[in-house]
């Protein structure tokens, strides 16, 4: 094959279903019938672009005339490809190949190489077994976990008991609203509350300031939820939700309610930071819910709990879910039928992230 | 891809105003559209004569699609002043007003459908980061999506500013910069504010003398916190801890809140570049220097502590 003033460019990394662009540029002396570009088998092309005429198939693309004929304009095109399917490969390269051709010879041929990677969780030391006791403090459930390749990824937890999910992630909508109905601030805001405020008051004023137009999204969110009927029965039970629907339903109290929310900010704003604290245990994972609790009334004897681990990346890729049988032991001699709270709790992270992926030599890539 | 009837949305305002022009020869200069603002702005070269300026006592143009008359250039590169009025929705001109000058150079601004911008240009931002200890880097990709269509409309033709916006993450740089002893003060405030709400006085004492005990221990206070995240998340200062590749540059900085609240996930990084026929694409990267930005954290909250 002769020399001559062809190249192209492909962005370094991409995760599964995410969009790759790649170009590729030739000096206008380099005449072509043809420019035939194959894609591997787990790829997939999506467009290209200033291209006069071409046909396309999923694989492979042949290009017979570009737009970039004009005087002092580059000659290019573009291409869009992405890998649909998740891998089971953290990391892998695949050949592109773009052929030109001269009288059905190909006289020059370039190599890219389209460079995926995904992350993976694991859980180090599955608990095999739970117990819960009479002291409510003490049910806990610890985990140990492991993330390794590349991408950020959400994390969300859930428990089932015999198929049903048990787990709430403590949303602090729902929170501030469990706590506002049970500590019966909807009856009467009570003069308790502000002899305790009086007494720091200069304290709390140096404390904290926040947007109102955030309190008010914050209280329409949970509004709306109340009439939609989308709150969890884990966070009040139907009984006390259709109470609550009915109590709203007046518009006075819709205000009085709105004013208990403006009141209650610093809480709110309290517990926001230690969401911040909470939500990102390490660099490369967020959890859904800062924390997950296992709520639930256990009433007749339960040997059997499902935690399952559900994971995606920044595409919305959802990966297999992680499911750990644990065994539990009742050694409750009371209370039976009684609300459990059992917060699940990562007790420990190793983050193992694929670093400067950009320069990374992955199996089967040759530098072109 | 763009179509054809794209190009007539393009020129639909340029072609009427032009007509009104006719006795004054107009050609086209240059058109520059800007990406960002969707805005475009044409140059006009006009020829008007000695005998024109006498003939002709007003020449008067509808403001198709709300276009403005910027700028009149004459001969001698000197700003024409004064000569165009904007009334009752019609830019008026009296040529007789003119100076000396025969030839000059009118600039047009007015506005691209948005979506015909996006069919001439394709942009992304790489979704996920590729890490090292010290930067978080996005690459970056924008393209003239079809050469001829640009070319069709003046070959001249600059797209300023096509704007990406990147997802830079911040939250952890904080979570894992602020110092154990806040996330202590914290609890202990939030302990103290839901016993507050509560009826349990027992409990309102415990928490009050825990809190006491907490923050005792530490100088620093709940309100420090969220003003170190609110002037670190500055963009002026945000934009210290960024790189850009030639030729993007940095355009507009800002908080990206998940809630409307005061804690910002992500900062929204705008890249900008300006694409022609010369150079239809444009790669590169954004690095986020994260080390040097916690290391300011780190700094920030030390002086609190003092």
């Amino acid at each position: 094959m002769s020399k001559v003033d062809i190249s192209g460019y492909i962005v370094p990394w991409a995760l599964p279903n995410e969009k790759m662009p790649m170009h590729v540029t030739w000096s206008p002396d380099v005449f072509f019938d043809k420019i035939h570009v194959k894609v591997p088998p787990s790829f997939k092309i999506l467009d290209v672009l200033n291209v006069d005429e071409a046909r396309l198939k999923e694989h492979e693309a042949i290009i017979t005339r570009v737009k970039s004929l004009i005087e002092g304009v580059p000659c290019y095109f573009g291409m869009i490809i992405s890998a649909p399917k998740i891998f089971e490969e953290l990391k892998m390269a695949k050949k592109i190949t773009v052929e030109f051709l001269r009288n059905e010879k190909p006289f020059y041929c370039l190599e890219l190489y389209g460079r995926i990677f995904r992350p993976r969780l694991e859980v180090v030391k599955p608990p095999e077994e739970v117990e819960l006791t009479d002291y409510l403090e003490k049910n806990k459930l610890p985990l140990n976990l492991r993330y390794i390749g590349f991408g950020d990824i959400e994390l969300k937890i859930e428990a089932t008991i015999g198929g049903k999910i048990v787990s709430v992630g403590e949303s602090v909508v729902y929170e501030l609203l469990r706590r506002l109905w049970l500590s019966d601030i909807l009856e009467k805001e009570t003069e308790e509350v502000e002899k305790v405020v009086d007494n720091d008051r200069e304290r709390r004023k140096r404390e904290l300031w926040v947007e109102p137009a955030y309190i008010s999204k914050m209280a329409q969110e949970l509004q709306d939820k109340i009439d939609k009927g989308t709150i969890p029965t884990e966070v009040l039970d139907a009984e006390a939700i259709a109470d609550l629907k009915e109590w709203l339903s007046d518009l006075k109290t819709k205000d009085k309610f709105m004013d208990i929310i403006y009141k209650r900010t610093q809480e709110m704003l309290l517990s926001l930071l230690l969401d911040l604290f909470d939500k990102n245990p390490t660099n490369n994972v967020e959890l859904k819910n800062a924390k997950t609790v296992i709520r639930t009334k256990i009433a007749t004897p339960v040997t059997k709990l499902t935690l399952r681990l559900l994971y995606k990346d920044k595409m919305g890729n959802e990966y297999p879910s992680i499911e750990i049988p644990i065994q539990v032991r009742d050694t409750r001699t009371e209370a039976h039928g009684m609300l459990i709270e059992m917060p699940i709790h990562i007790e420990k992270w190793e983050n193992e992230p694929f670093m400067n992926v950009e320069k990374m030599r992955i199996l089967g890539e040759t530098q072109s | 891809m763009p179509s054809p009837s794209d190009i007539e949305k393009v020129f639909e305002w340029i072609n009427k105003v032009k007509k009104f022009f006719e006795p004054f020869k107009p050609e086209f200069r240059d058109m520059r559209i800007n990406y960002r603002t969707s805005k475009s702005e044409i140059s006009l070269a006009l020829h008007i004569s000695n005998s024109l300026k006498r003939r002709i006592a007003k020449v008067e143009i509808p403001a198709y699609q709300n276009f403005v008359v910027s700028e009149m250039i004459d001969e001698s590169f000197s700003r024409v002043q004064s000569v165009w009025r904007f009334d009752h929705g019609k830019w008026i001109l009296s040529p007789s007003i003119l100076p000396a000058s025969e030839k000059y150079l009118v600039k047009l601004k007015g506005e691209v459908p948005r979506e015909i911008l996006l069919n001439m240009v394709r942009i992304q931002p790489a979704q996920n980061r590729d890490q090292t200890p010290e930067l978080d880097k996005y690459w970056l990709d924008s393209m003239i999506r079809d050469v001829d269509f640009i070319e069709q409309i003046y070959k001249k033709l600059e797209i300023d500013e096509v704007n990406l916006a990147v997802h830079v993450g911040v939250q952890r740089c904080f979570s894992t910069t602020f110092p154990k002893e806040m996330k202590e003060v914290l609890e202990a405030s939030q302990r103290w504010t839901r016993a507050g709400y509560g009826r349990d006085r027992s409990e309102i004492q415990r928490a009050w003398s825990n809190l006491r005990k907490v923050t005792g221990a530490s100088k620093i206070q709940v309100g420090d916190i969220i003003q170190a995240i609110y002037e670190l998340t500055l963009g002026n200062i945000f934009a210290e801890y960024l790189l850009l590749d030639l030729p993007y540059s940095l355009g507009e900085i800002k908080r990206e809140e998940r809630f409307m609240g005061l804690f910002p996930e992500k900062m929204s990084v705008e890249a900008c570049a300006d694409l022609n026929l010369k150079q239809p694409f444009a790669t590169g990267y954004l690095t986020f220097k994260k080390k040097e930005y916690m290391k300011k954290i780190e700094d920030f909250l030390s002086g609190l502590r003092k």
